[in-house]
């Protein structure tokens, strides 16, 4: 059985703007908006302690405010050093304006 | 001893640029023989650590301390060559001749043999106590002194004296901190914020003591245990930390006929003056973002620097240009300097300069010329792509905190 976990509206998040989330059982998150399709990965960066949501969004890439390293939104996976271990990445669903994160 | 046969890239220096370098040309695709030669005994690793985390929980290395695990050098099919020296290169036989004999042929070679700590050579000098740091065996000697109460004194406050004495207070010794300079760190931040450090380490407890020389290092049975400062006073002491700048290592360089000046010379595409070699990092004098040449002795410039010429070696050369870019951790602030903060711009404050979080934007002719942040890092991102892309700017919008800075991206975009 998979469940919907609220995250947030769908007008809090804009392109080049993601917001972090916190939600109960999950690390912080931060939700992308690309395109009008929205996306939630892990926020804290898998090389410094730092949170993804002060980065920088340039179309599918977040940059990591602290070293310079960057993660593809959608997937999660590491696409600029020193960034080398990927982020998770959940998937989402959008109903009435509202983004879910789907679990497992 | 054999010559391996596979000619290749020979890689010297196991170091973050080194390590990089081998990374980024398999990831090019780069078929041929890789060898990464390096004269520490560890896996290629993290510097920036040294002077923080490894002194304030020297119990366990950080996360991703190592640039690639072990397992990573046999799966990319690179031949690690850990503690043993390359001596000489020879650039007709285009060969490089190890210190246990061995010599390995190359096609191109990358050297990224860094730099060494300037040492001190007034009397004293060579008694226990004295620390230096460059290296993980120098980090963890250092950090057994630093135990709660212990008196800590630092000759030099550029960034690693600085980000140690930080640490030091972190383990609640006493310190010191005697700098030449009336500003610390005045070559990395510029007078205006240099002044502004040395007030958060003084709020923090640090003894700052600046425009101050050591006269002489005062010892007993062999261990330092004071200074006496050029003013006359004695200072005494349990340790003392030496962090008065690197000396690239040029040897090899210089025997092979290769072009010096301050490092060795190099074009965008980091090729030195024989094309079939390659220098990065702390090690190369590049030609530099705002015009001239210089050593970039930063993270940034080894990684990617090493990144651009391992591309260039595959067939895919791009100049590499890029404005300076460095962070500094300090208790709790972390400051980040892109560009150039040294020169006479116009300095536009976006938050509040006298609290520890703010953004400094240095501007000539409406462009942006350099950036400081303190716990600002998320303004780096758009502060980056504002100079790079010479977008003029409105220095009132700038000081505003309530304009997002993408939106002066946009504008103009």
């Amino acid at each position: 059985m998979s469940s919907k976990i609220l995250l947030c509206k769908t007008d809090a998040v804009s392109d080049g703007a993601p917001l972090n989330v916190n939600v109960e059982g999950f690390p912080s998150l931060a939700v992308y908006e690309l395109d009008g399709d929205y996306f939630a990965t892990d926020n804290l960066c898998t090389h410094g302690n730092a949170m993804l949501t002060d980065g920088y969004q340039e179309g599918e890439e977040i940059e990591c405010p602290f070293h310079g390293g960057a993660f593809n939104i959608k997937t999660g996976e590491p696409t600029a050093f020193p960034c080398q271990v990927a982020i998770k990445s959940y998937p989402v669903t959008v109903e009435n304006n509202e983004i879910y994160l789907v679990s497992a | 001893m054999a010559v391996t046969d596979a000619k290749g890239v020979v890689i010297i220096g196991a170091n973050l640029a080194g390590g990089r370098a081998a990374e980024a040309l398999r990831t090019a695709g780069y078929e041929g023989a890789i060898t990464l030669i390096g004269d520490e005994t560890e896996l290629p690793y993290e510097r920036p650590p040294l002077s923080k985390e490894v002194l304030t929980e020297p119990d366990t290395l950080p996360a991703q301390f190592y640039i690639l695990d072990s397992a990573d050098y046999a799966e990319n099919n690179i031949d690690l060559r850990l503690g043993v020296r390359a001596e000489r290169l020879d650039t007709v036989g285009q060969k490089v001749e190890l210190s246990d004999g061995s010599e390995v042929a190359f096609e191109q070679v990358i050297l990224a043999t860094g730099a060494r700590v300037r040492r001190l050579n007034i009397e004293g000098s060579d008694l226990k106590g004295i620390h230096y740091l460059r290296t993980l065996e120098d980090a963890r000697a250092l950090s057994e002194e630093l135990k709660p109460g212990a008196r800590i004194g630092f000759i030099g406050m550029g960034v690693i004296g600085a980000e140690v004495a930080a640490s030091a207070r972190k383990r609640g010794c006493e310190v010191i901190t005697i700098e030449p300079l009336e500003i610390p760190m005045a070559r990395a931040l510029g007078p205006r914020f240099g002044a502004w450090l040395a007030q958060v380490h003084r709020e923090e407890g640090v003894d700052v003591r600046l425009g101050c020389g050591v006269s002489s290092i005062l010892g007993e049975q062999g261990r330092v245990n004071g200074v006496i400062l050029n003013d006359g006073e004695q200072v005494d002491l349990d340790a003392l930390v030496v962090g008065i700048g690197v000396i690239p290592n040029l040897e090899l360089a210089e025997a092979a006929g290769l072009e010096i000046d301050n490092g060795i010379v190099v074009n965008e595409f980091a090729q030195t003056s024989n094309p079939a070699i390659y220098a990065v990092g702390d090690v190369a004098n590049s030609p530099l973002y705002f015009g001239g040449r210089g050593r970039c002795e930063t993270y940034q410039n080894a990684q990617d620097q090493a990144i651009f010429a391992a591309r260039a070696i595959a067939g895919q050369a791009e100049p590499y240009l890029k404005p300076q870019w460095f962070w500094t951790d300090q208790f709790d602030i972390n400051i980040q300097v892109l560009g150039d903060v040294i020169s006479d711009a116009e300095v536009v404050i976006r938050g509040d300069e006298n609290s520890r979080q703010f953004s400094a934007f240095f501007v000539q002719d409406n462009l942006i010329r350099g950036l400081l942040t303190v716990n600002q890092a998320k303004d780096m991102g758009a502060g980056r792509r504002l100079l790079e892309r010479s977008i003029p700017v409105d220095t009132v919008a700038l000081a505003d905190v309530n304009i997002d800075l993408r939106q002066l991206l946009k504008k103009t975009a």
